[in-house]
C-alpha cells in the first residue's frame, strides 16, 4: 500500500513560522490578559475517559468525539476543555476557597468535519469562573470577553449576549414531545421563522402567549431595542427573570463603555440543555466563524460531584488568527536580526559576539561560513545584518541598520 | 465596508432567483448572462452575486465567504448545516419522495432492502425514522435507473412532477419532505450586518410573495 507520509488528516494542519509566531502571541495576549484578572493557567490531558463527556449536561455529539480503547476502556481525545476543567476543580481543587478563577490555552478535537474545510483540530484559550454567580460574575465574564477581544486585535468585532432562562422558561408553558421540543429549538437556532410558526401553530391553542413569544424570538436580535420588544412580548416568569438579568448585565457594560461592541440575541438557543443562564458568542470581520462562545453552565458540575455554579468562555484562536490574517495580511514569516559567520580559528569569538547581541533582545544565527558565502546566504535569508570574523580576527559587515 | 456577496445555486432556480430579483427593484441581467465572469455586479453595485452549485452555496455561505444564498431545502437538510435559514422563498417547489416499480414491498418486508439516492444523509436519517435497515447505494447521475437494472429496490430523491418516474415505470411510495428553495443567511454576518441584510431581506420576501400570488 502507497504509504501516507506528504500530507496531514483532512482537518488538520501544519502551521508555518509566520503563523505560528501569530498563534503564539495571540494566545501569550489572551493569557495575560486572563491573568490580570486572577485567572491561572491549568492543564488537562490530551487522553480523558470517554464518560467525562457524556454526563446529562453535555452539548457534544458523541459521534463528534474521537474514542480509543485502552485495556478494555474507551478514552476519548479531548474534544472540549470545559468539562475537563469541571472535573479538575471538583475533584483536585474541590477544597479551594471560591470564587476559583482558572484559565487554559489547548487544542480540542472533533471528528466528523468531512471535506468541508472544518477544522478537526481547534485551539483553544479561556476561562472558567467557578462559585460565583448573579450580575456581577457575569459582568466580570463579559468584561474579560470583550477585553480578550480587543487584546486579541480583532476588526469590527461583537459580543453576542444571549439568556438560556428565556427560551427554557417559555418552553415550560408549551407541551411539546421530545423530538418536537428538539426541532423547536433547532428551528428557532437556525432563524427558520416560517418554518417555526408552522410547527408552533399546533400548539397555539393551549398557550398562545407562550407559542407567539417563541416564534417572534428569532427576530429579538441587534441592541438594546429589543429589550422593549421582548418585556412586551414575554410574561413568564422565568422567561422575564432572563431577560431582566440580560437587561441589568447590558446597562452594566453600557456604563463601562462597552454599549457600541456588544450585541443582544434572545434567540440565542444553541445548546440551551447545556446552558442556564447568560450566553455568549463573539464575531468579527473576516470569518464566518464564532471567535468566541460560552457562558454559564451550573448545572455543568454536578456530573463530577460537585455542588457549584460555574461559567466561562473560549476563544477560538484559529478562528481569531483567521479573522486577522484576512483583514491584515498574511502573518509575514519571522527573519533573524543578524548573521554571524566565522572562520573555524574564530569560533570563539564569533559565538561571544552573538551572545551579547541575544542578550540585548537580537535574534542571531551563525554559520560557519566564508565572508562572501555569508553575505549570499543573509540575502537570501533576507537578514539585514550580517558580520564575519575572519583567520586576521578582521571584522568584515554590512551597514549597521 | 466590502460589498454584500450572495451565492445563487445555478440551474433550476437561476431563472426564479433572477425574477424574484427583479421584482425586488434590483438589477440582475448580470446573472442570466454572466458570460466567463465569476463575480456580478448586481443592484446598483453594492452586491454581488456568485453562481454555484447547490454544496457549494452552502459552503461559500457557512464559510462566511459569502453572506447570503439561494439554495434548495434538499441541500440544506442533506448537508445538516449551520447557517440561517431565514426565508422560504416558494419557489423551486419539489418533495423528497421513495419510488420505485408499482407494488414494490418496501415498508413491510423483513428482507434485505436496498435503496439507491444522491441524499446519502436524508435517506439515513428517513429510514432511521421509519426503523427501516435498508442498505443505502449512493447515486450521482440519473437515479431511477438503478431500479430498472436491478441494483436497488427503491430510490430516495426529488421529485418536482413525476414525469421521469412514470416514463419509467417507477411511482411514488411515499413522500418524505417538501422541498423549495431558501434564502441563507451566515450566522456572522447577519449579526455584524444586520441593517443591510434586513433590508435585503425585506426587499425579497416581498417580492418572492408576489411570485407565489401570481402563480
Amino acid at each position: 500500500m502507497k504509504k501516507r507520509i506528504y500530507t496531514t488528516p483532512e482537518g488538520t494542519r501544519d502551521e508555518l513560522q509566520g503563523r505560528s509566531a501569530l498563534l503564539r502571541r495571540t494566545e501569550d495576549g489572551l493569557l495575560t490578559c486572563f491573568e490580570g484578572r486572577g485567572y491561572f493557567e491549568v492543564r488537562t490531558p490530551t487522553l480523558e475517559h470517554y464518560d467525562v463527556f457524556t454526563g446529562d449536561e453535555s452539548t457534544l455529539d458523541p459521534k463528534n468525539i474521537y474514542k480509543l480503547i485502552d485495556g478494555g476502556q474507551i478514552l476519548a481525545i479531548r474534544p472540549d476543555s470545559t468539562a475537563p476543567v469541571g472535573r479538575l476543580a471538583s475533584t483536585k481543587l474541590a477544597t479551594s476557597p471560591l470564587p476559583l478563577r482558572l484559565s487554559y490555552c489547548q487544542t480540542v478535537l472533533r471528528c466528523g468535519g468531512g471535506n468541508r474545510g472544518a477544522r478537526t483540530e481547534t485551539r483553544q484559550c479561556g476561562i472558567e469562573l467557578v462559585g460565583a454567580e448573579g450580575l456581577w460574575a457575569d459582568l466580570e465574564l463579559a468584561e474579560a470577553a470583550l477585553t480578550a477581544l480587543k487584546v486579541s486585535g480583532l476588526e469590527g468585532y461583537k459580543l453576542e449576549l444571549g439568556h438560556a432562562g428565556i427560551f427554557t422558561g417559555l418552553l415550560k408553558g408549551i407541551s411539546l414531545d421530545e423530538s418536537d421540543r428538539e426541532e423547536v429549538m433547532r428551528l428557532t437556532a437556525s432563524k427558520n421563522y416560517s418554518a417555526l410558526k408552522d410547527l408552533l401553530g399546533n400548539y397555539r391553542e393551549e398557550n398562545p402567549a407562550a407559542v407567539d413569544a417563541v416564534c417572534r424570538l428569532p427576530e429579538l436580535f441587534g441592541g438594546s431595542e429589543v429589550f422593549a420588544a421582548a418585556e412586551e412580548l414575554i410574561s413568564e416568569p422565568e422567561a422575564l427573570a432572563g431577560v431582566n438579568a440580560l437587561k441589568a448585565l447590558y446597562a452594566e457594560l453600557e456604563k463601562l463603555g462597552f454599549g457600541d461592541d456588544v450585541l443582544l440575541d434572545l434567540g440565542l438557543v444553541n445548546g440551551m440543555d447545556y446552558y442556564t443562564g447568560v450566553v455568549f458568542g463573539a464575531y468579527a470581520h473576516g470569518t464566518g466563524e464564532q471567535v468566541l462562545s460560552g457562558g454559564r453552565y451550573d448545572g455543568l458540575y454536578k456530573n463530577f460531584g460537585a455542588d457549584m455554579t460555574a461559567s466561562g468562555f473560549a476563544v477560538n484562536v484559529d478562528a481569531v488568527c483567521d479573522a486577522l490574517e484576512k483583514t491584515g495580511g498574511r502573518a509575514a514569516t519571522p527573519v533573524s536580526d543578524v548573521l554571524v559567520c566565522f572562520a573555524p580559528s574564530n569560533a570563539g569569538e564569533a559565538f561571544a559576539f552573538a551572545r551579547e547581541l541575544r542578550s540585548v533582545g537580537k535574534r542571531v544565527e551563525i554559520a560557519a561560513v566564508s565572508g562572501a558565502e555569508g553575505k549570499r546566504l543573509a540575502g537570501e535569508k533576507h537578514i539585514a545584518r550580517w558580520v564575519y570574523f575572519g583567520n586576521d580576527s578582521e571584522k568584515e559587515e554590512t551597514p549597521c541598520e | 465596508m466590502n460589498k454584500l456577496k450572495i451565492a445563487i445555486t445555478k440551474g433550476r432556480l437561476l431563472e426564479k432567483s433572477a425574477r424574484m430579483f427583479e421584482l425586488a427593484g434590483i438589477e440582475c441581467s448580470s446573472i442570466l448572462s454572466p458570460g466567463r465572469q465569476l463575480l456580478l455586479p448586481i443592484g446598483s453595485g453594492e452586491m454581488e452575486a456568485v453562481l454555484a452549485k447547490a454544496p457549494d452555496v452552502i459552503t461559500y455561505v457557512e464559510h462566511g465567504v459569502c453572506d447570503l444564498g439561494i439554495v434548495g431545502k434538499d441541500t440544506i437538510i442533506e448537508h445538516a448545516t449551520n447557517l440561517y435559514e431565514i426565508l422560504d422563498l416558494g419557489f423551486g417547489r419539489c418533495r423528497f419522495a421513495v419510488a420505485g416499480p408499482r407494488d414494490t414491498d418496501f415498508f413491510t418486508c423483513g428482507d434485505r432492502r436496498v435503496v439507491a439516492t444522491k441524499y446519502i444523509n436524508v435517506s439515513k436519517r428517513y429510514l432511521e425514522k421509519k426503523q427501516i435497515d435498508a442498505e443505502l447505494i449512493k447515486i450521482d447521475g440519473s437515479v431511477e435507473l438503478a431500479p430498472l437494472l436491478g441494483l436497488s429496490d427503491v430510490i430516495i430523491d426529488i421529485v418536482e412532477t413525476g414525469s421521469t418516474l412514470k416514463a419509467n415505470g417507477l411511482e411514488i411510495l411515499e413522500e418524505v419532505c417538501p422541498v423549495s428553495a431558501r434564502l441563507v443567511v451566515n450566522t456572522a454576518a447577519l449579526k455584524l450586518r444586520k441593517k443591510e441584510i434586513e433590508a435585503l431581506v425585506s426587499k425579497l420576501a416581498a417580492a418572492a410573495a408576489e411570485m407565489e400570488k401570481k402563480k
